[in-house]
């Protein structure tokens, strides 16, 4: 065998190509959400690159400081993230930790219920990948050309302020076909309580968000309206446990999760709610 | 803003010091000089994006070719009707105007009737002189599968070059 690789000729981009794809390895955080990420090593020279940047330069102090995710009163950081992966399955997972400053039963129950909640995802996804790697082979599957299923969970921090906190924990599984869900947390940082809906909207939350979205559902295009599976309105699906979250601009968000209320090409749908 | 920690920069380096294999091994699969820089570019990208994977800086070669390997993959599935058509047409092309070719060239085309999985452990072993144990590593098999693998390959590329020498 005396085959000469020199015989492939370099291109001449191939410098160039590889300077940038370092540069956008680096650069692109490994999440959207993991804008601000914090090892032990360099937490100093973190903070002495903050200190000159935001002393020296106005305007990048200005949108350091409206990123807030480090707020006064809540702050949202990776607490622990770790990556498994055996025959069946690879996993990624990414867990937050929220520091409410002063109000230790809330964060408490908060991380504990984050923490129990991504273990039983974590687990039901291993279940499931077992089985079908079970399956396969029962089938006559060869084990070596089983694709393990992929299955990521992380956190996407939607608005953090003095008066509110609101993030939302994504998990997504690929299998024969991919499945998302997204579980959402809103706090009321002034009153230490999770915010639903009725606080919000008060006691007629239901038509206020229903009106809403009819409105903005009967302005969409044949096709979309078409897709729905509701019937006329949406205020049967409005409820105490509707998933929401809180924008950049603090206002409200209510998702429907995929098939909920449409056909799934429609995927996960969001509406605005304008007004308040 | 980019920080970097002592692993970062190895990967770095192990990557400025191997970009010309990687384009190498990417283009003997899929032979098409854009594919391949856009696989080497994807590679880097995922590559550096998941380095936390990355637990034991030892592995770093492994790992990362790896991530190259299953890229190369990534690509032939993606256009994998597409490329079939076009590279055996070369191959037709090649038989017709075969005295031009040298064996080396009949074996690179050859190698394009093996099936991704086959082609790949040619080009790893041979093209790229890497040990049995290191290619089952990156490919995650046993060194017996890719023993027997490498047999196989080695059997259809004298079976398809007997054919035309």
């Amino acid at each position: 065998m005396s085959y000469k690789k020199e015989k492939i000729a370099i291109p001449k981009q191939l410098d160039e190509v590889v300077n940038k794809a370092i540069y956008d390895g680096l650069s692109t955080p490994l999440k959207k959400n993991r804008g601000l990420k914090i090892f032990g090593g360099t937490v100093l020279t973190l903070f002495i690159v903050f200190v000159t940047f935001l002393n020296t330069i106005p305007v990048f102090a200005k949108t350091m400081y409206e990123i807030d995710i480090i707020g006064d009163i809540c702050k949202i950081f990776t607490f622990r993230e770790y990556h498994f992966e055996d025959d069946y399955e690879y996993i990624d997972v990414s867990i937050p930790h929220i520091d409410l400053n002063g109000n230790d039963d809330l964060e408490n129950r908060v991380n504990l219920e984050i923490s129990k909640l991504i273990d039983e995802e974590v687990e039901a996804s291993k279940t499931r990948a077992k089985e079908y790697y079970d399956a396969f082979i029962a089938t006559g599957g060869n084990p070596e050309d089983f694709y393990p299923i992929y299955v990521n969970i992380n956190y996407e921090i939607k608005h953090i302020s003095d008066k509110f906190a609101s993030f939302v924990i994504n998990k997504s599984e690929t299998l024969a076909s991919a499945y998302n869900i997204g579980y959402y947390y809103n706090i009321d940082l002034e009153t230490g309580r999770i915010l639903n809906l009725q606080d919000i909207f008060g006691s007629d939350y239901q038509k206020i968000i229903a009106d809403d979205i009819d409105k903005q559902i009967s302005k969409k295009n044949k096709d979309f309206q078409d897709s729905l599976l509701i019937d006329g309105s949406v205020i049967d699906y409005i409820d105490e446990f509707q998933e929401f979250y809180i924008n950049d601009e603090g206002q409200i968000v209510i998702v429907f999760p995929k098939y909920e209320i449409s056909v799934g090409a429609l995927g996960t749908l969001e509406f605005v709610i304008e007004g308040e | 803003m980019m920080l970097t920690t002592r692993n970062d920069k190895e990967i770095i380096e192990f990557i400025k010091d191997n970009q010309e294999y990687f384009f190498r091994v990417a283009f003997s699969y899929v032979k098409n000089q854009d594919q391949a820089l856009d696989i080497v570019q994807e590679a880097i990208v995922k590559a550096l994006q998941k380095r936390y994977t990355l637990r034991h800086i030892e592995y770093l070669k492994t790992w990362f070719y790896r991530i190259l390997v299953n890229e190369c993959f990534a690509t032939i599935k993606k256009s994998k009707k597409l490329l079939f058509l076009g590279s055996y047409q070369d191959f037709e092309e090649s038989l017709k105007t075969k005295d031009k070719y040298h064996e080396e060239d009949e074996l690179y085309h050859a190698m394009d009737l093996l099936e991704p999985k086959l082609k790949m452990i040619i080009i790893l072993r041979f093209f790229e002189d890497m040990k049995i144990e290191e290619i089952a590593k990156i490919t995650r098999t046993n060194t017996n599968t890719v023993k027997t693998r490498l047999y196989k390959a080695l059997k259809i590329l004298k079976m398809n070059m007997e054919e035309f020498v």
